[in-house]
């Protein structure tokens, strides 16, 4: 396996941990904010 | 060993290993994080300890000898907080970093400098939790559950405790994040999702899980706070709010909790006992299915700790029958493990001591779970000591004994030395014994109506308590042979061999021990993925 080929390699894991990261976190957050909305909404008259 | 890597990797900044303070403060290495919260899980541990064993002093005879009922109730709140939080998570979060890449023949965790923050946000967050012992109005003492209106009733303690329970709950979140993304993107080529060895896997899902749900527990405890100090009332009947509707929130998040603790036990299980039976485990697949099954199931189950507050028929029905079939995938589990050690060549080392004792004393944990299921018995149990029996078998000989099994198990890996096998047997004997005292009266005492968080109780129930108490005693001081045998295995202990067990399978035992600072600087090769990945 080359050198370049070896960059790439690892830009793309590092791309794909980065993504994967992200959308967990937005995952934590949306349910965070969705349990807090959900009791405010059934609060509503 | 570790000079021949010395040499290999000196010249590569990110290997050099820093040392002093700088090493541990700044580590962004997964042994070392691991390490850590290994050693802050045993911290609290004992710290937790101390706190039940003032609860069965007091309880050691009827009647106040020892502590107020105030000070009692904080004892109950922050035994259970600090050993659920403190104790028995970051036992397993040490336990992931030391292992995961080693497992995924990964050289390091996906988020490094994420992983050294998860950890040192738990200092902060129990430093804040213990403080609230100094502040007026003394340690949260309306129960770990933080019900309202109760615990809106609390001291400056209040605030203190829902911002130390949201510190602990992005640690969480945060360690959860770099275990999936580290398991799903950093495994070594050829080695795929069912090839994974079972603690990655139950760890994969725990993980999820803690996603999940750690956000719905933060949510809880901010509306709790703006109740108190914002004026809402989410809570409050008196405002239009619910305060039933707390203990659904946090029973959604409280009961997958329980499947947290105890699911990478599962995993731990499943590798010690068929490294001890020198067998394959028998039914991988079915193992990782029924993990994902009690995943599954763990969400849709929360009502049933909460049975007493009234619900509709079809709610009642409904949980207490989702309740139960969640010990068809735990009972594949139970019967796997029986089949790997039937007809293996067994052999009783201290791991394997613990497992086995896990397998029995867990089971006798979820046969009490599955009594608590049952809506009209839990109408009679709830609330007395029955349930805390149940909990503490679930809890203590199920979570904490595989945390010990696993650590005899891979501690020579770790420091590359053997620890005194025979003191450890007696630790585990010590144990094992004791643990039953302590907890098996409470079975009794439950039945006979002894309710829990009490600080005093009718003379009826003062035989059992007599015992139970016997019984912390032995459980609590035979813990101290732990730290010292591990003190003893890093200081003076043989050198141990790199697969360290016969039996042992994984791409862990691959690597020389001690293991090298970083894992695997190069994937391993497809011969030795296929053989550290024999199932």
């Amino acid at each position: 396996m080359s050198r370049e080929l070896d960059y790439g390699a690892a830009d793309e894991t590092r791309r794909r941990v980065k993504r994967s990261a992200i959308v967990l976190g937005l995952v934590a957050f949306a349910v965070y904010v969705g349990f807090i909305v959900m009791s405010i909404a059934r609060g509503m008259p | 060993m570790a000079s021949h890597d010395h040499a290999v990797t000196a010249h590569d900044d990110h290997d050099h290993k820093p040392h002093g303070w700088r090493r541990w403060v700044f580590s962004t290495n997964h042994k070392d994080i691991g390490t850590m919260y290994l050693v802050f899980a045993c911290t609290m541990f004992f710290v937790g300890g101390a706190m039940a064993l003032v609860i069965r002093a007091e309880l050691f005879q009827p009647g106040l000898q020892f502590v107020d009922p105030q000070f009692f109730n904080s004892m109950t709140s922050m035994h259970a907080l600090v050993m659920i939080f403190g104790a028995i998570m970051p036992a397993w979060v040490g336990l992931a970093n030391w292992l995961l890449p080693m497992q995924i023949g990964a050289p390091d965790m996906a988020l490094p400098r994420l992983n050294n923050l998860s950890f040192w946000i738990l200092p902060f967050a129990f430093l804040l939790l213990l403080g609230t012992f100094f502040v007026p109005g003394g340690a949260p003492a309306g129960g770990w559950t933080m019900y309202p209106p109760l615990a809106l009733q609390g001291g400056d303690s209040f605030p203190m405790m829902i911002f130390a329970v949201h510190l602990m709950g992005i640690s969480s979140v945060l360690g959860a994040i770099n275990v999936v993304v580290t398991v799903m993107n950093m495994r070594a080529p050829g080695l795929n999702l069912l090839k994974m060895p079972l603690f990655v896997w139950t760890w994969l899902i725990t993980a999820y899980l803690l996603v999940a749900v750690m956000p719905v527990l933060a949510g809880a405890v901010t509306m709790l706070l703006t109740d108190h100090f914002f004026g809402t009332s989410f809570f409050s009947a008196a405002g239009g709010g619910d305060p039933v509707m707390y203990q659904h929130i946090f029973w959604f998040f409280g009961h997958p909790e329980v499947y947290i603790m105890i699911l990478p036990a599962f995993g731990v299980v499943s590798e010690i006992i068929p490294a001890f039976s020198r067998k394959p485990l028998f039914g991988y697949e079915s193992m990782v299915y029924a993990t994902a099954a009690i995943g599954f199931l763990s969400f849709i189950v929360w009502a049933h700790h909460m049975f007493t507050v009234g619900m509709p028929l079809a709610g009642q029905l409904f949980f207490m029958l989702a309740t139960m079939l969640i010990s068809v995938p735990t009972g594949v589990k139970v019967f796997n493990w029986c089949a790997t050690m039937t007809r293996g060549s067994l052999t009783f080392e201290p791991p394997m001591l613990f497992a086995i004792a896990f397998l029995f004393l867990f089971t006798i944990g979820g046969f009490s779970g599955l009594m608590l299921a049952i809506v009209p018995a839990d109408f009679q149990y709830h609330d007395t000591y029955f349930v805390v029996a149940h909990f503490h078998y679930v809890l203590v000989p199920g979570s904490l004994f595989a945390i010990m099994g696993a650590v005899y198990y891979w501690l020579p890996k770790w420091v590359g030395r053997m620890y005194d096998m025979k003191l450890a047997k007696i630790h585990f004997w010590l144990s094992a014994i004791f643990v039953n005292v302590l907890f098996f009266p409470q079975h009794f005492l439950g039945l006979a109506g002894m309710p829990r968080r009490i600080p005093d109780y009718a003379t009826q129930f003062a035989d059992w308590n007599m015992v139970s108490s016997i019984g912390a005693f032995g459980f609590g001081l035979s813990q101290l042979l732990l730290p010292y045998i591990i003190i003893k295995c890093v200081r003076s202990g043989e050198k141990a061999t790199d697969r360290v067990w016969d039996g042992a399978r994984g791409l862990e035992w691959e690597l020389p021990s001690p293991a090298p600072f970083h894992s695997w600087e190069t994937p391993p090769s497809a011969a030795v993925i296929a053989r550290g990945a024999e199932h």
